[in-house]
C-alpha cells in the first residue's frame, strides 16, 4: 500500500546477538530486556527506536560456559534476573552489583536441565522447574532451596504464577499434564489433567481471566477455563510446533505465539476475531450507552470512555481519555471570549492556555523554572505569537516544560496503550513477539512535540545575569506551538475513516463549544451526522437518532426531525378538516365532542388513536380492549379493522 | 465465532442473488429456477419463507430491495432481458389472528433491454425511487417513478451506451460529494482495457455522464460495490475481478472549478482464484467477499488505514466445514471450540510487519 511507510503502527526494532537466544524477558517497566542463550546473558535499553546494551553477564571475568534455556526478571527489584541453565544451575543476578558480584547466588540442585524459571509476584520467591521431574523453590535472600514439589513426571517445561491467587502457579510437563500447585502445599499438586497428547512446552495465564493457555508439539494451543475444574475454552490449530504462547495485554482475544523449530520464519500472531467483528452489538451498545451531554465534560468522558472500553473500541477509550486531558478542566468548558474574533484554526494563545491549564491540573510546578523569559521577549520571535507576547511574556520554556510533563504523564498512564510495536530480537529457534495494542496517539504525540533548539553562540545581545556563563543563548528559534485541535481533529478523522462515526460524532457533540476550535469543516460535520442518523435509523433505535438530531447545531439536521409530522385529523360529528384549529375544537359545530372517548367518553388527555376512516377514536387502551372485542367502530359502526 | 446456519432454500437450481432489506429483517433470493423466494425473520432471528413466486421465464440474476420509505418493494432482473418491479400487498385478513396475507404483485415489467439485463440497484432514497439497470449489450438505463403511489410507471430517464458488455453495477450512497456516483463493471474477457466504470448523475441537471475509468483493473469484473454512507471523505469501491480491489475516490477540484475524482487503488490477490462477490457490512468496517476457493473472506480496515483480512470462512459441500477437532484425551470439548482462532499474519525475519 501507498502510505505504508506514513504512519507506523507498529515499530520493529532488531539487534543481531552473537550468540543463540534461547529466551527474553521484559523487565516491569517495559524498558529494558533481557536475552539469554547458549553463552549469552545480556540486558539491552529499549529506546525509541534501537536497543542499547546496558549489561553483559558473559564477560572475560566470568566464565561461566554453560547455556541458559529460561531467563526472568523480577517483579519486586528492578535489578534482581534468574537464568536456568540446561546444567541444572539456576542462577540469580544482581544487575547493580558489578563483576563477579552480579551473580548473586548460583543453586545447584537440580539434577537434570533446568528448563524454566519464574519469579512470585509479591514474594522474593522463585521456582524453577526442570527435567528431572522437580520443582524447586528458592528464596533469593538465602542460598538453599525452600520447598521441592515432585510432579511425578519426566519433565517440567514451563512454570506460571497465576495472576490471580496469590500461591497458585501452573506447572506443565512433557508427558501432556497439566498441574496447579500451591504453594504452601509441597506434597500434592491441586489440580492435574491431560492437556495435550504430545509434550507441552509453555504456559500462560490470561492477565484477566481465569484461563490458561497451553501450547504443545501437537501443534495447538488450547486455552483452558480454570474456574471450577478445568474445562477447554479454544483450540487453536498452528502450523509448526508451539514454543511459547504470550497473552496480549488489555485485549482479551488476542494471543502471540511462536514456533519451536529452526526455521525462523514461524512465529506469528495468532487472533481471535470474535471481539472485533461483533460490531453489532458493539454499535447497539454504544449507540444506548454513550452520554452526549447532561454533565460536565470530564465526566461525560470518563464515563464514554469506560463504555467504550465495555465494548472492546480501546482507541476511542484513549480519544476519550485525552479529550478529558485537555477539554475536560473547567478553564475550557466556558465558551472563549475570542471565539468569533480568532478563526478557529490558527491560535496560540488558546494553545498556551490549554497547555499551562492541563499542566497546572497535572501538578506541574511552573514556578521552579529557570528559563529567563526575557530571551523571548524579542519582538521578532514573539511575532508569530499575535502580538500578545508583547503584554504579557510567554513563559515559553515552561510551556516545553510542562508540555513534556503532559506527555509523560500519558504515557505513564496509558503505557500498555501507548507502547505499541512488536519487540523483536534474534534470529534464534525460540522468540517471543510482544505486542501492545496499536494506537497512533503515541506517534502523532512525538511527531507533535516541538523541538527545542539552543545555539550556542558567542555573541549573545544580552546575557541575563543568572545565565552561566558557559552556555550562553542568544537565540530561540520561534517555538511553534503544539495545540491540541488539529491533533484530536485528525483523531477523529482516522476514527472516522475506519468506519467509526459513531466515536467521532459523539466526542464532537459531547465537547459543546469547544468543538469550535477544531478545524473541521462543516460540511464534513454534517456529512457525520446524516451518517450516524442514518445508521442509528437502520438499527432501529429511533430514540437515540432523535437525541442525536436534537443536539445537532446545523439547520439541515435539526429539519431532520421536522419533516412529515403534520397530522390530519377531522371532526366526529360533521367530518370536517380540524386543520388550524385548537385542539379537538370543530368550527362548525362548536363543540369538542371530538376530544372525548368514543368509549367511556370522557375527554381524553395523553394519547388518542383514532380511526382515519371514520375520525371517531378514545383512549388507546380502550379501544384496545374493545377492538379485542369487535370490529366495528363504538360510535358509528364503521369497520376501522383495528390491527 | 460463526455460528453458521445453513439455510435450506429449496430453490431448484443456482441461487445467483441474497439480499437483505433496509432493516436486516427480511431477506430476498432469487435463482437459475425462475423463482424469487421473500423470506422474515421470526422472533428466534430465523428466516421462514413468506412468499415464493416464478418471478420470469429465464434464470433471475439479481434482486435488490427499495428503501422502506417507497413500502415493500423489490426489483428484479433476468436473463429474459426484463427487469421487474414488485410490490407486496395486504390480502385479507387470516381468520383468527391479526396478519393478513401478503401477496407480491408485479407493477411494472422493464422491456427496454435487447439482451439479459444483469444487474439493477435502486438509488439512495433521496433521489426519488429510481432504478438502474445494467444489461449485456453494455447500456445502463435509469428508471424513475414520478408518483411513488403508482409504481406502473417507470419512465427511462437516461440511457448510456458502453462498448463493452455490463456485468454489474452500483450506486454510490452518500451525500458528501455531489455529484452521485454510479459504478459499472465490465465481465468482458477480450479487451485489455479498464473495466470498471464511474459514471456521475446530476439529479437538477438531469443528466448522467461517464466520468472515470479504473484502468488498473482490466480482468473481467464481476461484481461492484459501494461501500455505505459512513462519515468518510472518501468512497470506497469494492471491485470482485481476478483479485478483491478495493478503489478509494476522492472527489476534486481543479483550477478551472471542474469536479474531477482521484482514484487509489488497492489490490488484494488472497483469494489466489477468481472473487465472485463483494458485500459490505452497513456500518462499512468490514468487507466480505467470496471466490472460487470456497472461502468466504472478511477484511477489516485497521488504525493504519489498511485493509487487511480478518478471518476466512471455508464453507464447502454444503455445511461449514472447520478443521477437523482431534479428540481430546480427558476433555469433552464443544463443536465450535476449533473454530474460534484464526492466523492473523505472520512475522517474518526479513521483513518488517508493517
Amino acid at each position: 500500500m501507498p502510505d505504508e511507510d506514513a504512519e507506523p503502527a507498529t515499530v520493529s526494532i532488531r539487534i543481531c546477538l552473537e550468540g543463540h537466544a534461547n529466551a527474553l524477558a521484559l523487565n516491569k517497566d517495559h524498558n529494558q530486556i533481557a536475552v539469554a542463550g547458549r553463552s549469552l546473558l545480556k540486558v539491552y535499553a529499549i529506546d525509541n527506536y534501537e536497543f542499547t546494551e546496558v549489561g553483559n553477564m558473559r564477560g572475560k571475568n566470568q566464565n561461566l560456559s554453560y547455556s541458559s534455556n529460561d531467563v526472568a526478571w523480577s517483579t519486586l527489584d528492578s535489578n534482581i534476573l534468574a537464568t536456568a541453565a540446561t546444567n541444572g544451575v539456576v542462577s540469580v543476578w544482581d544487575l547493580s552489583k558489578f563483576g563477579k558480584q552480579k551473580q548473586l547466588h548460583v543453586y545447584n540442585e537440580h539434577e537434570r536441565t533446568a528448563h524454566t524459571v519464574t519469579f512470585h509476584t509479591s514474594e522474593p520467591i522463585l521456582i524453577s522447574g526442570s527435567q528431572d521431574g522437580t520443582i524447586k523453590c528458592f528464596d533469593f535472600r538465602t542460598d538453599k532451596s525452600v520447598n521441592t514439589f515432585f510432579s511425578n513426571s519426566e519433565s517440567v517445561r514451563d512454570l506460571k504464577f497465576s495472576p490471580h491467587s496469590q500461591n497458585m502457579f501452573s506447572a506443565v510437563s512433557e508427558n501432556g499434564t497439566v498441574q496447579i500447585w500451591d504453594l504452601r502445599k509441597i506434597d500434592k499438586c491441586m489440580v492435574q489433567f491431560t492437556a495435550h497428547s504430545g509434550p507441552i512446552y509453555t504456559c500462560d495465564w490470561h492477565p484477566t481471566r481465569n484461563w490458561l493457555a497451553t501450547g504443545s508439539r501437537d501443534k495447538q494451543i488450547k486455552v483452558w477455563n480454570m474456574d471450577a475444574r478445568a474445562s477447554l475454552e479454544y483450540t487453536i490449530h498452528t502450523i509448526a510446533v508451539v514454543g511459547r504462547v504470550k497473552w496480549r495485554p488489555e485485549r482479551t482475544y488476542h494471543i502471540a505465539s511462536c514456533a519451536l523449530s529452526l526455521s525462523p520464519n514461524l512465529d506469528f500472531v495468532a487472533e481471535d476475531t470474535t471481539n472485533e467483528l461483533r460490531v453489532h452489538e458493539c454499535f447497539i451498545g454504544c449507540a444506548k450507552e454513550l452520554l452526549l451531554s447532561g454533565q460536565k465534560l470530564a465526566d461525560l468522558c470518563e464515563r464514554n470512555a469506560e463504555v467504550s472500553k465495555k465494548y472492546g473500541k480501546h482507541n476511542a477509550t484513549t480519544l476519550w481519555n485525552f479529550i478529558k486531558l485537555f477539554y475536560g478542566s473547567n478553564h475550557f468548558e466556558p465558551p472563549f471570549e475570542h471565539r468569533s474574533s480568532f478563526s478557529n484554526q490558527k491560535n496560540p494563545l488558546n494553545a498556551r492556555r490549554a497547555l499551562q491549564t492541563a499542566s497546572e491540573e497535572l501538578g506541574q510546578d511552573l514556578n521552579g523554572d529557570e528559563a529567563p523569559h526575557e530571551n523571548v521577549a524579542d519582538s521578532e520571535d514573539a511575532d508569530d505569537l499575535g502580538g500578545v507576547g508583547q503584554q504579557q511574556p510567554p513563559p515559553t520554556s515552561s510551556v516545553i516544560l510542562s508540555e513534556t510533563q503532559i506527555i509523560s504523564e500519558i504515557t505513564f498512564d496509558n503505557f500498555e496503550l501507548l507502547r505499541n510495536g512488536f519487540i523483536y530480537v534474534g534470529p534464534a529457534d525460540v522468540t517471543k513477539a510482544l505486542a501492545f495494542p496499536d494506537t497512533a496517539l503515541h506517534h502523532d504525540v512525538q511527531a507533535a512535540r516541538p523541538q527545542l533548539d539552543l545555539k550556542v553562540s558567542d555573541h549573545e545581545k544580552s546575557p541575563p545575569p543568572h545565565v552561566p556563563s558557559i552556555l550562553k543563548v542568544s537565540h530561540i528559534p520561534p517555538i511553534r506551538m503544539w495545540e491540541p485541535h488539529q491533533f484530536v481533529a485528525d483523531a477523529l478523522m482516522l476514527q472516522n475513516d475506519v468506519g467509526d462515526v459513531q466515536t467521532a460524532l459523539t466526542v464532537l457533540i459531547a465537547l459543546g463549544d469547544a468543538r469550535n476550535l477544531l478545524p473541521l469543516e462543516d460540511r464534513i460535520i454534517e456529512h457525520w451526522f446524516h451518517t450516524y442518523v442514518d445508521q442509528l435509523q437502520r438499527y432501529e433505535l429511533w430514540n437515540e437518532a432523535c437525541a442525536v438530531i436534537n443536539r445537532a447545531w446545523m439547520r439541515s439536521v435539526r429539519q431532520l426531525n421536522q419533516a412529515s409530522t403534520v397530522m390530519h385529523t377531522n371532526c366526529g360529528e360533521c367530518g370536517r378538516p380540524l386543520g388550524g384549529n385548537v385542539g379537538w375544537y370543530c368550527d362548525k359545530c362548536r363543540s369538542m365532542q371530538s376530544a372525548k372517548c368514543c368509549v367511556c367518553g370522557l375527554i381524553v388527555r395523553g394519547f388518542y388513536a383514532w380511526c382515519q376512516g371514520c375520525s371517531h377514536g378514545g383512549h388507546i387502551e380502550h379501544l384496545q380492549q374493545y377492538f379485542a372485542k369487535h370490529a366495528k367502530c363504538p360510535k358509528c359502526g364503521h369497520l376501522c379493522a383495528y390491527s | 465465532m460463526f455460528d453458521v446456519e445453513p439455510i435450506i432454500a429449496d430453490h431448484k437450481d443456482v441461487i445467483h442473488d441474497v439480499v437483505f432489506d433496509y432493516y436486516g429483517r427480511r431477506m430476498a433470493t432469487c435463482s437459475s429456477d425462475q423463482t424469487v423466494k421473500i423470506w422474515d425473520e421470526d422472533d428466534h432471528g430465523k428466516f421462514n419463507v413468506t412468499s415464493s413466486w416464478k418471478a420470469h421465464s429465464g434464470s433471475i440474476w439479481r434482486v435488490t430491495w427499495a428503501n422502506p420509505e417507497f413500502g415493500q418493494v423489490i426489483a428484479t432482473c433476468s436473463f429474459d432481458r426484463t427487469a421487474s418491479v414488485w410490490e407486496e400487498v395486504l390480502g385479507e385478513k387470516v381468520s383468527n389472528s391479526n396478519a393478513y396475507t401478503r401477496r407480491w404483485v408485479r407493477r411494472t415489467t422493464l422491456v427496454d433491454s435487447r439482451t439479459s439485463v444483469t444487474d439493477l440497484e435502486f438509488a439512495p432514497k433521496y433521489l426519488g425511487l429510481l432504478l438502474a439497470t445494467a444489461s449485456a449489450d453494455g447500456i445502463i438505463r435509469i428508471y424513475e417513478a414520478p408518483d411513488i403511489m403508482n409504481l406502473s410507471q417507470w419512465p427511462v430517464q437516461h440511457d448510456i451506451a458502453n462498448k463493452l458488455s455490463l456485468s454489474c453495477l452500483s450506486w454510490n450512497t452518500s451525500t458528501y460529494m455531489v455529484p452521485q456516483l454510479l459504478a459499472a463493471g465490465s465481465d468482458e474477457a477480450a479487451t485489455p482495457t479498464g473495466k470498471v466504470f464511474l459514471f456521475a448523475y446530476y439529479e437538477n441537471a438531469r443528466k448522467c455522464v461517464k466520468m472515470e475509468t479504473v484502468n488498473d483493473i482490466t480482468d473481467p469484473v464481476t461484481d461492484v460495490a459501494f461501500a455505505p454512507n459512513a462519515g468518510r471523505t472518501f468512497h470506497m469501491l469494492a471491485v470482485a475481478s481476478k483479485d478483491l480491489y478495493i478503489v478509494n475516490i476522492r472527489g476534486v477540484t481543479d483550477s478551472t472549478g471542474n469536479a474531477k475524482l482521484e482514484l487509489q487503488t488497492l489490490k488484494f490477490s488472497e483469494h489466489n482464484c477468481p472473487v465472485w462477490r463483494v458485500c459490505w457490512n452497513m456500518l462499512a468496517t468490514m468487507l466480505i467477499s467470496t471466490g472460487d476457493d470456497g472461502c468466504v473472506r472478511i477484511w477489516r480496515m485497521n488504525y493504519a488505514r489498511q485493509w487487511k483480512c480478518a478471518a476466512v470462512l471455508k464453507a464447502e459441500g454444503g455445511g461449514p466445514t472447520y478443521e477437523p477437532t482431534p479428540p481430546t484425551p480427558t476433555m469433552a470439548t464443544t463443536a465450535s471450540a476449533t473454530a474460534k482462532f484464526y492466523k492473523k499474519g505472520s512475522i517474518g525475519n526479513q521483513v518488517p510487519w508493517h
